[in-house]
């Protein structure tokens, strides 16, 4: 329990290239692959009318 | 229409045993017994009851459900309940709403029931733990034998169908942690998987879980790092759902599957009689820890009768860790405590954080060092810590 929480922004930033992202990510020159697409799903989900549906995403689920 | 909470995914037992003998296995190595009981096989009235029930619960619900076929191996109902079940759950059912997948070790896949599959938009999973070496140490027959050349002939059926794009829908990995994740996650990334996760091995504060040394120690969790490291790395990436969930979480998004995040999901599990449970993994907790006190069968009950009860609203309560030390954690937004069976002790129930506690917060913190190094500082739910470098 070293900090506390804190609100998460209401906005994201533009998708960041990984610069400085640690010795192992290359420099991409554009969007960052993972990043542009999860952080793209966060915004949909913060949209007031977003109906987000996550049963979509679900098939790897179980053993 | 029904308030409260709504299905989110029903697990379809369509067979009770598996033609192969995982080490890891929650259903037939764990505590429980009760599969002993069951039908092999779902029976014809049982199948009809159960897509009754769907179609009915569909109505009253406004969201969408997913139907997964799981076991045991659910390819041991045969061509002709497959056919007959999947045939009249997608007559009833659209794609858009209501997805139907299997996930099945593979060994049984062919191309007729891949052709069935296909027609009837039923998507597939195949649980595979890395390259041959690495499959082997869990995932062996009933003679102890390896699984993994058959496991590989059905990927391969998998891979060569024409309507591969939809049907491949990802691999589902249990973690090896003296297994190198780079090479698994080289293999899965070779194998063409189109999307990965990766589970923990069950185990609690009873019995500690394979290749954790200490409840302190953090083997899954500088595992998982690991592979996030690979995944941030790689130019051509593929989802990784635990990773993807981490990530989203640490940026205030949602998660997509139990396990992680504060969301309470609606899961019911149907055994091959018909009788509805709770999420199957309790089972590695106790001798019928999945079971509710009423013995609700889909022959008898509605879904809805059962999501409507004060014991699945208890149940599903279970996401929300009940320990005071998971409730004063400053990244239980993120962790949400884990799943419940890895929270079980004798002593104290559920009533502890994960036994994985410190392989959680050795990943997202991980996650969030790393996140932060890429620029994300303002977007973060939780600071990064400055004894935590990427
Ligand atoms: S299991 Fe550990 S990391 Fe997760 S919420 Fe509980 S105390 Fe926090």
């Amino acid at each position: 329990m070293d900090q506390p929480t804190k609100q998460p922004s209401s906005r994201l930033p533009e998708v960041a290239a990984p610069e400085g992202s640690g010795a192992e990510t290359p420099d991409f020159g554009v969007a960052h692959p993972v990043l542009s697409r999860l952080m793209e799903e966060v915004r949909n989900e913060k949209r007031v009318d977003a109906a987000y549906d996550r049963v979509h995403h679900r098939h790897n689920r179980g053993r | 229409m029904d308030a409260g909470i709504q299905l989110d995914t029903v697990l379809l037992k369509t067979a009770s045993r598996c033609n192969i003998d995982c080490s890891y296995c929650y259903v037939y190595r764990g505590p429980d017994t009760a599969w002993r009981k069951q039908p092999k096989r779902m029976r014809p009235e049982v199948l009809a009851a159960v897509c009754d029930r769907l179609v009915e619960q569909a109505d009253r619900q406004r969201a969408g459900f997913a139907i997964v076929l799981h076991g045991g191996e659910p390819l041991l109902l045969g061509f002709d309940g497959l056919a007959s079940m999947l045939r009249k759950l997608r007559s009833r059912f659209s794609l858009e709403r209501h997805p139907i997948g299997i996930q099945t070790n593979g060994t049984l896949l062919t191309r007729e029931l891949l052709d069935l599959f296909a027609e009837t938009r039923t998507s597939v999973s195949v649980s595979i733990d890395g390259p041959r070496e690495v499959n082997d140490i869990g995932r062996l027959d009933h003679r102890g034998a390896s699984t993994h050349a058959a496991t590989m002939r059905g990927i391969d059926l998998l891979d060569s169908h024409d309507e591969r794009e939809f049907l491949f829908a990802g691999t589902l990995s249990v973690i090896q942690p003296a297994a190198d994740p780079a090479i698994v996650y080289r293999f899965l990334k070779d194998l063409g998987s189109p999307s990965m996760d990766f589970l923990f091995q069950d185990g609690n504060h009873d019995r500690l879980p394979p290749g954790k040394a200490r409840f302190e120690s953090t083997e899954y969790g500088q595992w998982l790092s690991r592979v996030l490291d690979l995944y941030l790395a790689d130019p051509s990436p593929v989802p990784i759902r635990v990773c993807d969930d981490t990530i989203k979480l640490c940026l205030g998004g949602e998660s997509q599957k139990e396990g992680r995040g504060n969301k309470p999901y609606g899961i019911l599990v149907i055994e091959t009689d018909g009788e509805i449970r709770k999420n199957d993994t309790l089972r590695a907790s106790f001798d019928g820890a999945d079971r509710f006190g009423n013995p609700w069968n889909v022959t008898t009950t509605s879904l809805s009768t059962v999501l409507a009860s004060p014991e699945f609203i208890a149940y599903a309560g279970m996401h929300s860790p009940e320990s005071q030390v998971c409730r004063a954690c400053e990244l239980l937004a993120i962790c949400g405590g884990g799943m419940p069976l890895y929270r079980w002790s004798t002593e104290r129930g559920y009533d502890n954080p994960s036994v994985y506690c410190h392989d959680h917060k050795a990943m997202i913190r991980h996650a969030v060092s790393r996140l932060d190094a890429m620029g994300l500082r303002d977007a973060l739910v939780v600071r990064p810590s400055p004894d935590h470098a990427p």
